[in-house]
């Protein structure tokens, strides 16, 4: 059976919105006690009535977000670049990575909230979002520069092309489809990292949205832990798309990714 | 007496593999490259002739052995068995990529390369992307790139291994008209040996590896090339000739390695 894209389109939102009217009334019906589960019309008259602290706190979590993943983005493919022209630091470096990467990173923000954090806590916090995010930026460059053709790379050396040269015109471009893919990774792990800090670093040195799910913890109120919860989604779920629209927009006009899903263009090729 | 532009002196090229002692994959190889004549190397597939196009173009360092070019301002165009080229450039940004890694000013930049795609044939399609051209065409564009730059040694690693007969025929006409029109040389590694034949000057037949020259053949043609020369008995004698040779060299082999 074929849909229309009109009811492909519309389907998923009918059905979140039929949840909710479930949610409602079974609440409603059930008597259930919103210290325990709060309704969505209540959840929506927190963020109504609370909005200006609410988006106060999504700000201060977006620019931690950010931060760490600006410096995942810069790192990764700035150490991406170091690797493949110095195949020793790559050597040496590579365990050390891996080992950053499968630590978990609960266990060691609280080292780096003691280091670095009574001065500055926001530093901190970048710094462990950084360590969420920074490794699928790292393995995907990394992976993106290997893969180009070797006879591409030998056309370069035929050209005498300069390091900075190759890099600029082969390597960043061949590489920047699967970094993009690292990107979209790491955008929604920097904000992970960003909560887990917040999380670890606690109440009071903190005011983000992480901070905000404590607090009405601490007093019940769960109809505002949901509406933090809710902006928290809307933030991964922006930062999602918008990697996506990127990835959209420099690569449909000529990655197969983009390019295979369209009508076969053979049919408008002159032969030969 | 043409000139020579290229020699190669005792040439060998090993692979280090891990215990570290040395496999030797090719030579030792002399010859002697001359202006205006194309040569085929032709050979068992692993015999090195790929490696030895790419040790020619400077792009794999000899173990041992010398590479002399006679000429200074050599200039070289490799065409590779794939097109090569950048999926997210235009046409024309890909013929200039040669001239944009030498420095070369924009506009005359524009200028050659929109020449050279006239030449192949594919000037109203500059501004397309690569993946919007059929396979034939891709492979011109790989060829005006090679061209671009007025190389005097042109080097082709079976460049037309993956497209249908009647463009590889097509194409391989052009090419020995291109080539002998810019009085430059030409080596072409090819497995075909009635491309070679129907290319080449001067066929040059390696053993099985390492790869060493063990037949060198004239080819008794004319100039100017067609389809006419792939009917004539020359043609077909130059053919059954290379395929006895190349039969026997791996009857030699297996029976030495029995």
């Amino acid at each position: 059976m074929k849909y229309s894209p009109t009811i492909k389109q519309i389907t998923p939102w009918a059905f979140g919105a039929a949840l909710l009217i479930a949610w409602e009334i079974a609440v409603t019906r059930a008597q259930i006690p919103s210290y325990v589960l709060p309704t969505p019309s209540q959840i929506w008259a927190v963020l109504r009535t609370e909005y200006l602290t609410l988006l106060h706190s999504t700000w201060i979590t977006l620019q931690i977000t950010l931060m760490a993943f600006l410096a995942a983005v810069t790192t990764g493919v700035g150490l991406a670049i170091i690797f493949s022209r110095f195949k020793l630091i790559e050597t040496v470096l590579y365990p050390y990575v891996v080992i950053l990467q499968v630590t978990p990173v609960i266990a060691i923000a609280p080292l780096i909230l003691i280091w670095v954090g009574f001065d500055n806590v926001n530093l901190a916090l970048i710094l462990i979002g950084w360590i969420v995010a920074f490794f699928p930026m790292l393995t995907n460059s990394v992976a993106g520069m290997k893969a180009i053709d070797p006879d591409m790379q030998d056309l370069f050396t035929l050209y005498r092309a300069r390091s900075l040269q190759r890099l600029i015109q082969l390597e960043l471009p061949a590489a920047f489809p699967n970094m993009l893919t690292g990107a979209k990774i790491s955008g929604g792990l920097a904000l992970i990292g960003a909560v887990v800090a917040e999380f670890v670093a606690g109440s009071g040195s903190s005011t983000g949205l992480a901070w905000r799910i404590i607090e009405a913890g601490n007093r019940l109120d769960i109809a505002a832990m949901f509406a933090a919860l809710f902006l928290l989604s809307v933030l991964g779920i922006t930062i999602f798309h918008l990697l996506s629209l990127l990835e959209w927009a420099a690569l449909r006009k000529w990655h197969p990714s983009f390019t295979s899903s369209e009508p076969p263009r053979s049919a408008n090729k002159p032969s030969e | 007496m043409q000139d020579t532009v290229l020699s190669l002196k005792d040439i060998c090229f090993s692979y280090a593999d891990a215990t570290s002692s040395k496999n030797l994959a090719l030579g030792p190889i002399s010859q002697d490259f001359r202006q205006s004549e194309i040569t085929a190397i032709v050979g068992p597939s692993g015999c090195g002739k790929s490696t030895l196009l790419r040790l020619i173009g400077g792009l794999r360092k000899p173990s041992s052995g010398k590479l002399i070019r006679y000429h200074d301002d050599e200039k070289t165009g490799f065409v590779f068995q794939d097109p090569t080229l950048l999926a997210w450039q235009n046409i024309r940004d890909n013929v200039c990529l040669p001239m944009k890694l030498a420095g070369l000013p924009k506009s005359e930049q524009i200028s050659r390369s929109q020449e050279t795609l006239k030449l192949v044939g594919l000037e109203n399609w500059q501004d397309s992307l690569p993946r919007q051209l059929s396979g034939g065409m891709k492979m011109r564009v790989s060829l005006a790139r090679a061209l671009v730059g007025e190389p005097n040694l042109l080097l082709f690693d079976e460049p037309f291994a993956a497209l249908d007969e009647l463009t590889r025929n097509r194409l391989d006409e052009e090419l020995r008209q291109i080539i002998l029109e810019r009085k430059a040389t030409g080596i072409f590694v090819t497995h075909s040996l009635s491309e070679s034949v129907f290319l080449a000057d001067r066929i040059l037949v390696l053993s099985q590896s390492p790869g060493q020259i063990i037949y060198e053949l004239d080819v008794d043609g004319p100039a100017q090339r067609d389809a006419k020369w792939r009917r004539s008995p020359r043609f077909h004698e130059h053919c059954s000739q290379l395929s006895d040779l190349m039969t026997q060299d791996s009857l030699t082999a297996s029976q030495g390695h029995a």
